[in-house]
Parts: structure tokens; C-alpha cells; sequence
């Protein structure tokens, strides 16, 4: 049986049954990643010995008949800015690797190991989140298990190539202005980014606080929704957290569509990406039955904002690390950082102004509609190394540009799950966002599960790793 | 808010670095003031958008 092609829910089902134990879904992972890492430089720590005394410890509990959690037995990874016990939080840098080893799990590793997953390990990313290729200098560039000679995107790179390469069915990224939903559109695969405030960031390294998100990355709508669902809880040490409640969504896949209004939106996010990523937006509008095309107001000056509060909180965050030991940065991040530290106060806190202005604005939008789809990244991965984007003839810088339509989403905290559909340029996937209320994840699932039912959006392992 | 036209990034981070505590080499500076310029121009958008007088900043966010 090839256990790294099953889905978790899958792999769950067949340790609750005990016809696969968790100690041998944890040895096929870190097989997996022994064989595979190599190429797509995904993980920058396998916690084997971890992973293999819990698994034990969970075995144990199954012989038992013990009722456990609904991932009881399932690898899952963590991207390296996730405190995870005994392991340094390196946030992709050099600087935080003078640091001690992490004393306690994060609280979404904590969370989804109380689900019963078992962390197997830490994943390369952009230092410190900032950049949506992971190219990283300290630590390699992650490749794309589609075409190994292109980027996982970024910031979560190795959050989504782990799991598109089949090494583990399910991990975790943050998503600060697109770095959950990049690696989705790049990898081929699933991820959400709950609504700002929905799942508690505490115990990691933060980017931006005002924007910071965190979210899972999986194969299948269903994965993904164990995950969310495993995530969440109350979180005292998340003062951003604003706890609505437990929302439950696997019991919303087999709902369907009846009833949502759902729009394709145009304007900025019909613009400025290749023609084939506009496709796959249109086609996941039209299976959704999108009855119009809708502008978000002021979405380019939400994206702009965003970018302005980005450069200036992301460089306040590591200001005395900048004037000390500005060689230690990645060259990549370090005068975009230095850049965001002399911007003048007065931009930032228009920019705050713009923020307020925008989301109520778009708010007024989720009145008439509860899911609006647009493009994940204006391309579909590019080539490691590549500097500059060509889109409708004109030049720009790949790595500023890779959030276009994702940054004007997050600015305002809305929910997105990215949907990905393969081959949509070559062997190369794309994805595409669906975009809710605050709150209305349950729809995002809804939505998803249809699209994936429909055969138009998937997530299986990439072929050359399946 | 700003006048893209007109500003001198190259001006303006040579006459700002050394307030924020940083202090570089004329050749540094060049590149920065390149690093500042891709700010400016990602930036304009939000800088040019005339908000109402009573809406307020959202540094604390609650989407």
C-alpha cells in the first residue's frame, strides 16, 4: 500500500482500524522525506524521534481502546517559524538560529496534535515570511515537485511542496499577503486562510501582526477541513484572536451550492495576471454558477496599504537586528526591511486610514454576495532565480508582484480557501481564490467541496512523486 | 500624502538613515534609495486615496 498517496482522512480511517498503525505512517513519512526532501528541500528538521515516541504512545492508545482525535496517527509539518519543542524557530534566518530550542509546541502544532497528528518536522520558508518564491539563501531555494527547476512560492514554500510532493499529507503556513495561497497556486494544492483573528498564532515567529495569519495546506477539501476544524480554540496568548466560537465545517461538504451567491470579481483582479491564471478563474466562477462580475472598490489601494503596513511593521520587528547585523539578512529581505524602517509614520498610518476606508467598503460588497472568486497569483510558478514577471508586455518585479491579488484580500481579514486546478500551463497548476465574509468559512468549504466533486479542482501528489 | 512625480528617494533616505540609527556608505545608500523607490511606487496607491476626515487607523485590526 503507497500510504504517502492516501488523503489523512484516509490514513486516519486505517489507524483507527488498526489495519495501519501510526508508528508505520510515521516511518513511511520520514522514508519519504529521506528519499524525496533532497530534490524539493522542503523541511529543514525531521523530528524522527518525536514523531516515532508519539506514535508509539498513540498505537498504544488504540490497543487500548482509547477514543482519540479525528488525524490519530497522521504526519503533518509545521513551517519553521512554528515553535516546536526542541527545535530552534529559525523563521528562515540565520539571526534566529543563535537561539534557543523552542520549550513548547506552538499552539497550532499543540492543536493539532491534541487532534492526534504528530509533527514530523519543520519546513523552509522565506526569512522571516517576507517574499513569495523561498528562495533562501541560509537554507536553499524549495523546489516545485512539478517542475524542479521552478519556485514552491513562498513565503510557506515548504509548507506547500511537502505536501504536493507527497512527504506529508498535511501542514501548516502562515499567510501574512499571500503566503499560504501562493504556495496553494504554485504546489497545486489546497489551503485556506481563515478570516484575521480566527486561529491563534501564539508560540512562533510573527511577520506582521496587524496582518498575520495561520492556515493548513492539504490534498483534499475534506484534509483541510479536519485540519481547520483541529486548529481551533481559545487562545488567551493570541491578542488578535477574536473567538467566535467553534465552527464546524466537515459536516458542510456534502451541502453543495444551493443558495450561495456567487461572483466572479473584475476590474484589478481581471487584470495584470497571464491569460491562462484568468481561465482558471473563470472556470471556477462558472462551475459555481457566478451570475456577474464585480468590482472590490479600491482593492488597488487595499493592496498598496497592505504593503505599506507590511514594510513598516515587518522592519519594526527586527529594527535592532537591521543597524547590528545587517550582513546576517537574506540580501533579498534585507533592504526591503531597511526600506520599511525609514518610511515616514505619517504613510503608515494613512495607510491604517485606507484600511478602515477599504474593508468597509468591501464588507458592503458581502450584503449582495457570499463568495467572490478571483486568481491566486498572476502566473503559475516561475522559474528559481527569475527577477522579472512579463505580463501584457510589461516587465515587473517577480517577487513584489506575486501577491497582487492576494495582498488586497488579506489586508481586510477576509477568509480565502485557494482551489487548485493542474495542468492549466503544461504540467504546471494554478490556483484560484474563493473569497468570503469574515466568518463564513462554512461557505469557503462548501464551495470547495463542490469544485472538487466536480472534478475541476484537485489536489493529487505530483507525478513525478506519486 | 505624496507626490510621486517629485520625491527623491535617494534624498530622503540619505537624510532619514542616520535619525533611525543606521549609518552607510554613500554606495549603500544608492541601492536603498533603489529598495525605497520600489516602496514608493507599490505604495502610491493607498498615498493618493483622499480617506474621510473621520474614519479612523485600523492598527489594532478586527476584520
Amino acid at each position: 500500500m503507497k500510504l504517502h498517496l492516501l488523503s489523512a482522512s484516509e490514513l486516519a480511517a486505517l489507524i483507527r482500524s488498526q489495519e495501519v498503525t501510526a508508528t508505520q505512517a510515521v516511518e513511511a513519512a520520514l522514508a519519504r522525506i529521506a528519499a524525496h526532501n533532497p530534490a524539493v528541500n522542503a523541511f529543514t528538521a525531521v523530528t524522527a524521534e518525536r514523531a516515532l515516541a508519539r506514535a508509539a504512545e498513540i498505537d498504544a492508545m488504540i490497543a487500548a481502546g482509547e477514543q482519540l482525535g479525528p488525524l490519530a496517527g497522521v504526519p503533518f509539518a509545521a513551517k519553521n517559524l512554528f515553535d516546536v519543542a526542541g527545535v530552534v524557530t529559525l523563521a528562515g534566518s540565520v539571526i534566529e538560529r543563535r537561539r534557543s530550542p523552542a520549550t513548547a509546541d506552538g499552539y497550532g502544532v499543540a492543536a493539532m496534535e491534541r487532534a492526534g497528528a504528530i509533527c514530523v518536522g519543520c519546513l523552509n520558508m522565506d526569512e522571516y515570511a517576507y517574499g513569495f518564491t523561498t528562495e533562501n539563501s541560509h537554507y536553499g531555494a524549495c523546489h516545485n515537485p512539478h517542475d524542479l527547476s521552478r519556485s514552491a512560492g513562498g513565503s510557506s514554500g515548504g509548507s506547500g511542496a511537502a505536501v504536493a510532493a507527497g512527504l506529508v499529507p498535511l501542514t501548516l503556513g502562515t499567510d501574512t499577503n499571500g503566503s499560504i495561497r501562493v504556495p496553494s497556486s504554485n504546489n497545486g494544492i489546497w489551503g485556506i486562510k481563515p478570516t484575521y483573528g480566527r486561529l491563534s498564532r501564539a508560540g512562533g515567529v510573527m511577520f506582521v501582526p496587524s496582518l498575520d495569519h495561520v492556515g493548513p495546506f492539504a490534498r483534499s477539501v475534506a484534509d483541510l477541513a479536519l485540519a481547520y476544524e483541529a486548529m481551533q480554540g481559545e487562545d488567551p496568548d493570541d491578542p488578535a484572536q477574536h473567538w467566535h466560537g467553534y465552527q464546524r465545517v466537515t459536516d458542510q461538504l456534502d451541502l453543495g451550492i444551493a443558495g450561495l451567491r456567487v461572483a466572479r470579481l473584475g476590474g484589478y483582479f481581471a487584470e495584470g495576471g497571464m491569460a491562462c491564471v484568468q481561465q482558471a478563474a473563470d472556470s471556477v466562477a462558472q462551475a459555481l454558477g457566478a451570475s456577474e462580475t464585480v468590482e472590490l472598490p479600491l482593492a488597488a489601494a487595499g493592496r498598496s496599504a497592505a504593503f505599506l503596513i507590511t514594510a513598516a511593521e515587518g522592519a519594526n520587528q527586527h529594527l535592532d537586528d537591521l543597524r547590528i547585523r545587517p550582513e546576517d539578512f537574506e540580501p533579498l529581505t534585507r533592504d526591503r526591511l531597511i526600506a520599511g524602517a525609514l518610511l515616514p509614520a505619517q504613510w503608515v498610518v494613512h495607510a491604517q486610514r485606507v484600511r478602515n476606508h477599504y474593508r468597509d467598503q468591501v464588507l458592503e460588497l458581502f450584503r449582495h454576495w457570499d463568495i467572490l472568486v478571483a486568481p491566486a497569483t498572476p502566473a503559475p510558478a516561475m522559474p528559481i532565480g527569475q527577477a522579472m514577471l512579463d505580463i501584457d508586455g510589461v516587465s515587473v518585479p517577480l517577487r513584489a508582484s506575486f501577491g497582487v491579488y492576494t495582498q488586497p484580500i488579506s489586508c481586510v481579514g477576509l477568509p480565502v480557501i485557494a482551489a487548485p486546478i493542474q495542468n492549466i500551463q503544461g504540467n504546471l497548476p494554478v490556483g484560484v481564490q474563493l473569497i468570503a465574509a469574515p466568518w463564513a468559512e462554512d461557505a469557503l468549504f462548501r464551495a470547495a467541496a463542490y469544485l472538487e466533486r466536480s472534478g475541476l479542482c484537485s489536489a493529487p501528489v505530483a507525478p513525478n512523486f506519486a | 500624502m505624496i507626490d510621486p512625480e517629485n520625491f527623491d528617494p535617494l534624498a530622503y533616505v540619505t537624510a532619514v538613515a542616520p535619525a533611525i540609527g543606521f549609518s552607510f556608505a554613500p554606495a549603500r545608500l544608492a541601492e536603498l534609495a533603489e529598495a525605497f523607490a520600489l516602496v514608493v511606487r507599490v505604495a502610491t496607491p493607498a498615498l493618493l486615496v483622499n480617506v474621510p476626515a473621520d474614519v479612523e487607523p485600523a492598527p489594532v485590526f478586527v476584520a
